[in-house]
């Protein structure tokens, strides 16, 4: 049922040898930052500069925070090696993978010029359907945006015609 | 603040022992016991314990907090430890441990899983949905909303004494969710599984199970529905 429509391929020797990789780092880690530590900042970065209300200025100001916190959470240390129930592994890796959706909020947050529900921009203050109406997608090897359309064509109901929402 | 945890890794310890830790609680503000577990796990990352929503919803971190059972996240420092200056953390009781407050849930989901927690209706499905009166969907309120701490279960003497036979107050909950359902037409066969001197009537009506749920749900009344079924239906 899940995978209907969705073609997948196995994965291959090169994505377990990635994969190893990175748990075999975590799990020789001898120095390196906390993770409870990095979290914390990582939190901090994305409450004060990828709130609700956003301006530019301040999004970009956030992305160099976040591209200085790379290396640091690419060094992050473990502080626990045991093989039974640890959560601290699991809190490394999700740490790492937070990172990840962190930035491709924030370039998604940044790329979009244009307020729209909870992405309230102060320096874009309006809707703008003409240019965003848009699902953004965020390419993190090339650190990209690009743009993919919006299916709007439903097969049992009339379609809803898009406009701004005044209450 | 002092801080008494249970600890246990099956790799290195022998046995298990209580470590402690000494805590600094913010000023004026009351934390709940997860936050204090958080902190915990700031200076010692190798406390392990589950948690997930960190509000009362997902039923990750039933524990045992100052001897009694509850969600680390809705259970304030001050409620725990009444004022004093001590809090002790345990695992849920009468489960195995797996390492420190992390126990094996098996014997718990085993049980749950004999009651068939879900709707049995063989008539053909209606078009939308199946539809019940007001009164009738009142009856299941205080029955559906259990989310499988076990914190009851485990603090049940007749669950400790039976794990294997006696369903234990979170499962007979749910045995009564579906008894109760208008929707449901397996009563029957429901109740032919139940009627056994322990899956039900191991209940001694301790109502310990009523003392701790987080939900404030009432198994013991649940369970005296179900009684009051099996007699009915054996007399």
């Amino acid at each position: 049922m899940l995978g209907q429509g969705i073609e997948y391929r196995d994965a291959s020797q090169s994505d377990i040898e990635k994969a190893m990789v990175r748990l075999n780092r975590l799990n020789n880690s001898t120095e390196g930052e906390n993770v409870a530590d990095l979290r914390e900042e990582l939190q901090e970065i994305m409450q004060n500069y990828f709130g609700v209300f956003r301006t530019g200025d301040f999004m970009r100001e956030g992305v160099k925070k976040l591209e200085a916190l790379r290396p640091r959470i690419g060094n992050v240390k473990l502080g626990d090696k045991s093989n039974a129930f640890n959560t601290a592994r699991i809190e490394a890796l999700e740490l790492e993978n937070l990172l990840e959706v962190a930035e491709a909020t924030a370039l998604s947050a940044e790329g979009r010029t244009e307020s729209r529900g909870a992405h309230a921009r102060e320096d874009f203050q309006e809707r703008d359907d003409e240019n965003w109406l848009c699902h953004s997608v965020y390419h993190p090897t090339e650190r990209k945006l690009t743009k993919r359309a919006v299916n709007f064509a439903p097969k049992m109901v009339d379609k809803f015609e898009p406009m701004i929402r005044t209450y | 603040m002092l801080v008494s945890v249970y600890r246990y890794n099956p790799e290195t310890d022998s046995k298990p022992s209580m470590q402690n830790y000494e805590i600094e609680l913010p000023e004026g503000r009351d934390l709940m016991v997860l936050d204090v577990l958080g902190l915990i796990k700031k200076q010692d990352p190798s406390i392990a314990y589950r948690r997930s929503c960190r509000e009362g919803v997902c039923g990750s971190d039933g524990m045992n907090i100052n001897g009694v059972n509850g969600l680390g996240c809705i259970t304030p420092v001050s409620v725990a430890t009444k004022g004093g200056n001590k809090l002790v953390i345990r695992p849920l009781p009468g489960l195995p441990v797996v390492r420190d407050l992390v126990v094996d849930m098996s014997i718990f989901y085993d049980q749950f899983e004999k009651v068939k927690p879900f709707l049995i209706n063989d008539t053909p499905a209606p078009a939308i949905e199946r539809l019940q009166s007001p009164e009738d969907r009142a009856k299941l309120d205080g029955l559906y909303e259990c989310i499988l701490c076990a914190c009851c279960s485990t603090n049940c003497p007749s669950f400790w004494w039976n794990p294997d036979k006696f369903i234990g107050p979170a499962g007979l909950l749910m045995a009564y969710r579906f008894l109760a359902d208008t929707r449901d037409n397996a009563t029957e066969e429901r109740l032919e599984d139940l009627q056994d001197p322990f899956s039900v009537f191991r209940c001694r009506g301790i109502m310990n199970c009523v003392a701790v749920c987080p939900k404030g749900l009432n198994p013991t009344k649940a369970i005296g529905h179900i009684r009051h079924m099996l007699l009915q239906r054996g007399a």
